[in-house]
């Protein structure tokens, strides 16, 4: 094999690899089901990726007693949250080592990131609450335009619409602002 | 410089060979010659400018990626990504074909780069969710095809440093006590480092390996219930199964090499383990062993090791690998003592490190390697003040311990000197 043909194969894979990355996000946004998540913005800087928005999700703290499922997780595992439809975003309605077979509703992947105590409410023993990560709490947006994430009017509320694909893989599909799509994801 | 250092030392040594009759005089040049080697294609300025121009190009993709890129569309930004790449390859074909292989490996190596920056802009442009070790995988698998494809050392050592990062990021995140996936990720590289007698890319490998094994001690300790005393103790022993491989290999293979650069940094493991084992404030706590488990593992590693011990001793004279063998045996063998009496293990530990060191200068000199004579006097001045400056001893037992460890010495010195002139004698030279 010539070197200009081991080269040109390096190119196509490498090349191949980047288009399915793309490819791959496109099939989960559009064949994926769609979930819409309440957030909390801030907006930190990134010496190397611009300005972003880092999204805390409210599914980013579970209080494991009022959840169906598993309980005895471990930093870094693998979880899977179940979330059914709610009056403006879904709900968690359980936590899983291994992805629920006959879920209504739509089963998120996440990580655990740690598990502890807090003191959930007043007058009663502490809860356990297990923080998640779900790969999609960075968000970058155009530099500059993060503080209209932060000034929004009283009472505004931010959401977004994730597509989740069969893994549980979850992709953001759009921004809303008091549920309205105001940034949306696609190809273009 | 160092092969000029080396022709140097050369020409001395053949004009000494030549006067004593080893060495047909004809010969002197063609060997000369030989070591000097086939002259250099080209310099090495363009070779660095044309690293240079890549760490510049490389900078200027990041800032781009910084800068967010506003007024493209995306798939115009994915193109551009797409023809970077592409383009670095075809720049690096370019270069191939006008004879700079200097600057068409550099070309690559761009190439590289740009793959691992292109996986962050996609992220970046498509918003995915953000996974970095797989990231980091994706990127060194990149790198190890360049590697092997072209074939190019440099893309091999930073497939190589990539998986160790890899690696880092997922015990970081996942939580792994022991990160195994990483042994078959960097094993793929280590056929073609062999092959191609990759030297650097080789004490890259090995680093990236030691790296492995202390990123493993640490979550050992932190997440288990091993002391740092077990965990020093299973990492001498591993650092002593390093000083083995020497003995395994055959002697002419392409593996050789690379099994004596593992068995210097496997010495370097065990001195410097074996070293911090004995501070005083930590042994004080950690010289009895708390759970059987890890002095089990300890010596199922040590027992694994004897083969290579048994070799090199047997076959080859060489008393080095059973030398680290026996220290770190004698290190969990110390580890079995009460804790009572960890100032007996203690002191039984110092005078076996010191004699270690000893061991190994002596060694060095009957190998004529300067590393291990090296490494010997600079650990051996490190112990001295080390054990003058432990407060774990009373200053008569310091006093003691060099009085009676100065006389052995010279009494070692004087016994070596004997038997020099001796085997000087019965060849007929002057001493």
């Amino acid at each position: 094999m010539s070197a200009g043909t081991k080269l040109l194969i390096l190119a196509v894979l490498q090349g191949l690899v980047l288009t399915g990355m793309v490819a791959r996000h496109q099939w989960t946004l559009a064949t994926g089901q769609p979930v819409v998540l309440a957030i909390r913005p801030i907006d930190p800087r990134s010496l190397f990726q611009g300005d972003y928005v880092e999204l805390a999700y409210e599914i980013g703290r579970l209080r494991l007693d009022r959840l169906a499922g598993d309980d005895d997780f471990v930093e870094g595992e693998t979880v899977y949250v179940e979330l059914q439809p709610g009056t403006q975003a879904w709900q968690p309605t359980g936590v899983w080592s291994r992805r629920p077979i006959a879920t209504t509703g739509a089963a998120l992947r996440g990580r655990i990131e740690w598990v502890g105590q807090q003191d959930c409410e007043a007058g009663v023993p502490p809860c356990r609450i297990a923080a998640v990560h779900y790969g999609i709490e960075n968000y970058f947006i155009p530099e500059g335009t993060g503080a209209r994430f932060e000034t929004l009017p009283a009472g505004s509320r931010i959401d977004v619409r994730v597509a989740v694909d069969r893994n549980g893989t979850p992709a953001i599909a759009a921004i809303l602002f008091d549920g309205e799509p105001k940034i949306e994801e696609g190809l273009f | 410089l160092f092969r000029l250092y080396y022709r140097r030392r050369l020409a001395q040594d053949l004009s000494r060979w030549i006067e004593r009759g080893w060495i047909d005089p004809a010969h002197r040049d063609a060997i000369l010659i030989d070591a000097a080697g086939t002259p250099a294609t080209g310099g090495a300025t363009p070779f660095l400018l044309a690293g240079l121009g890549v760490v510049l190009f490389a900078v200027g993709a990041l800032l781009l990626l910084a800068a967010n890129w506003q007024e493209l569309p995306r798939v115009a930004k994915f193109a551009t990504v797409l023809a970077a790449l592409w383009g670095a390859y075809g720049a690096a074909f370019a270069a191939m074909r006008s004879a700079s292989p200097r600057l068409a490996e550099a070309l690559l190596l761009l190439g590289v780069l740009l793959f691992g920056l292109g996986i962050l802009l996609v992220g970046q442009i498509y918003h995915l969710p953000a996974d970095a070790p797989q990231g980091v995988l994706l990127w060194a698998s990149g790198a190890m095809a360049a590697a092997w494809l072209w074939p190019s050392e440099l893309a091999a050592i930073l497939a190589l440093l990539l998986a160790a990062l890899w690696s880092t990021l997922t015990v970081d995140q996942a939580g792994w006590l022991v990160h195994w996936p990483f042994l078959p990720v960097w094993a793929v590289m280590t056929p073609v480092i062999l092959y191609r007698r990759w030297y650097g890319a080789g004490h890259v490998g090995l680093l990236t390996l030691a790296w492995w094994i202390v990123l493993a001690l640490g979550t050992l300790q932190a997440d288990t219930d091993a002391s740092a005393g077990d965990v020093l103790r299973l990492g001498i022993a591993v650092a002593a199964g390093f000083v083995q491989l020497p003995g395994l290999v055959p002697v002419r293979s392409a593996a050789m090499p690379f099994a004596v650069t593992a068995e210097r940094y496997g010495l370097i493991g065990l001195v410097a383990g074996l070293s911090v084992l004995l501070v005083p404030r930590l042994y004080a706590g950690e010289a009895a062993m708390t759970d059987p488990l890890w002095p089990g593992v300890t010596a199922t590693v040590l027992v694994a090791a004897l083969p290579g011990a048994i070799r090199s001793a047997l076959y080859r004279r060489d008393a080095l690998a059973a030398g680290a063998a026996g220290l770190a045996a004698l290190v969990l063998a110390a580890a079995l003592l009460p804790t009572e009496r960890a100032w007996a293990a203690a002191a039984m530990l110092n005078v076996a490190l010191v004699a270690g060191l000893i061991g190994l200068i002596v060694q060095g000199y009957r190998r004529d390697d300067r590393f291990l004579v090296n490494l010997g006097f600079v650990f051996f001045a490190l112990t001295l003040m080390r054990l003058y400056a432990d407060t774990f001893w009373l200053l008569f037992d310091r006093a003691l311990f060099f009085l009676v460890g100065g006389v052995l010495v010279i009494g070692l010195g004087w016994a070596l000197e004997r038997r020099r002139r001796r085997l000087l004698d019965s060849l007929g030279r002057p001493a």
